[in-house]
């Protein structure tokens, strides 16, 4: 996978402006790439699913190396395009990823169909593994100052997208895909609501990491509740701070937050670190599903009809 | 990063000697390849000690990128006049995510939105996308070595 870029709405807008929006977006990601670390070489239009061995097909190809011709290609024929078709669609921008002598083959894609976009995100940058390549954040985390390009990435996209009826709203760099339960893949997020976000990104893992003692505690309580006291808290904060220096994760603060691994092992520590020392201690005096669940049904029983 | 095992297939194993590397580009010349158009390639196109050949990726982290990788290879081998007769994706369970649009049913991969097998052309005719986790091949190797594999696949 390598980046995957969700957007929330910042506005009530139809269908076809969203998909605008989302392909002026992919071009804002591409632009910052190109003729640097990406060359582009075509662009596809596939309906249903973005290969034909997936049960796709492929409904147009441009070649172009420049992506604002690509895009206006691409807007000209979605304009002929009826609303059912394009919610079907997926949009790939094809080029190479070169760096030092490597050339690697890779994509820009947008996910307009509803079922690819919840695994995928609004916007997938990957590279197809090569060699000691697994994904694209190898090429990046192998620039000089990966730190430094993954911040101005993230700033030239919310430049890029100001004013559109979508913002950013959470970019994660990962070797393949992000999963809610399993951080560790992880080589940097962008979140939006600084470091509560980023509690909530550990606390699902740890919830859906399928530990019984977690999962009994877990399931009455409200996450928003408990993001709510454990963001607020002065000891979360100092714990977090000597976590991300102890996992080597560098927080970019921002409006939003963009946090940054140093090495390929800082998400898991950073995770591991977090659960221990706040979410866990958080859950330890909490009552079980089973006594919640017990209580309700008490005091329904003790409940008597007004005579 | 150290690569996976191919996969026994039908009680057998490549023969050592014809394990083509596709991502060295003196491979793909002497598979009548073009390294030009060779970028998107799976691993491993690997001969069967029962002349059977198999395409097989086992790097990548998304079966998206997996599929389409194995997809592209069996073009450009099949435009080359080679056979291809099993294509293999090595990798660890399907994720999570991904679950929601592959599933595993005998070691066959198949799309969930289609509730059909993945399926790559071979030239006018097409293989059914097969998907194994490294200990599955692990497994079978005992099984292999154990019994009957070895004699057959000399």
């Amino acid at each position: 996978m390598g980046i995957q870029i969700i957007f929330r709405p910042t506005r009530v807008a139809i269908f076809n402006e969203l998909v605008i929006d989302k392909l002026k977006a992919c071009v804002e990601a591409i632009k910052f790439f190109h003729r640097g670390l990406f060359f582009l070489k075509e662009v596809e239009v596939w309906f249903n699913a973005p290969s034909e061995a997936l049960g796709g097909s492929l409904a147009k190809v441009a070649k172009s190396e420049n992506p604002i011709e690509a895009a206006n290609t691409l807007y000209e024929y979605f304009k002929e395009l009826p609303y059912a078709d394009i919610r079907k669609t997926i949009v790939i921008f094809r080029g190479n990823w070169e760096i030092d002598s490597l050339k690697i083959a890779g994509y820009f894609s947008i996910q307009n169909d509803s079922e690819w976009q919840s695994v995928y995100g609004d916007i997938e940058i990957s590279a197809y593994a090569k060699g000691q390549i697994e994904d694209v954040v190898d090429i990046l985390w192998s620039t000089s100052d990966a730190q430094g390009l993954l911040r101005n990435f993230v700033e030239s996209i919310e430049r890029g997208i100001k004013g559109f009826c979508i913002a950013l709203s959470q970019i994660t760099f990962s070797y393949g895909i992000p999963t809610s339960e399993d951080p560790s893949n992880l080589m940097a997020i962008y979140l939006i609501g600084e470091r509560r976000a980023l509690l909530r990104v550990f606390y699902r893992a740890l919830r859906d990491s399928e530990d019984p003692i977690v999962v009994a505690k877990a399931r009455p309580l409200d996450t928003r509740f408990l993001m709510d006291i454990l963001a607020k808290a002065r000891i979360v904060e100092t714990r977090i701070s000597e976590r991300l220096e102890k996992a080597m994760v560098v927080e970019v603060p921002r409006k939003s937050a963009l946090y940054i691994a140093k090495d390929r092992s800082s998400f898991k520590k950073l995770y591991e670190e977090i659960s221990e020392a706040i979410l866990k201690p958080a859950l330890k005096n909490l009552p079980e599903e089973s006594i919640v669940r017990e209580r309700i049904e008490r005091g329904l029983d003790e409940y008597h009809e007004p005579k | 990063m150290t690569r996976q095992k191919p996969p026994v297939i039908e009680g057998r194993i490549p023969n050592t000697h014809e394990i083509y590397n596709l991502d060295d580009p003196d491979v793909q010349n002497r598979l009548g390849l073009n390294p030009e158009v060779c970028l998107k390639i799976a691993d491993e196109y690997d001969h069967y000690s029962h002349c059977k050949w198999a395409v097989i990726e086992y790097k990548s982290r998304s079966l998206k990128n997996s599929v389409e990788q194995i997809e592209d290879t069996a073009k450009q081998l099949s435009d080359a006049q080679r056979e291809i007769h099993f294509a293999i994706i090595v990798t660890r369970r399907i994720n999570r995510n991904e679950s929601s649009l592959y599933g595993k049913r005998k070691n066959i991969l198949y799309n969930k939105i289609t509730k059909k097998p993945v399926l790559v052309r071979t030239g006018s005719e097409s293989v059914v996308v097969n998907i194994y986790e490294p200990n599955e091949i692990d497994e079978q190797y005992e099984e292999y070595n154990k019994g009957l594999g070895p004699w057959v696949s000399k």
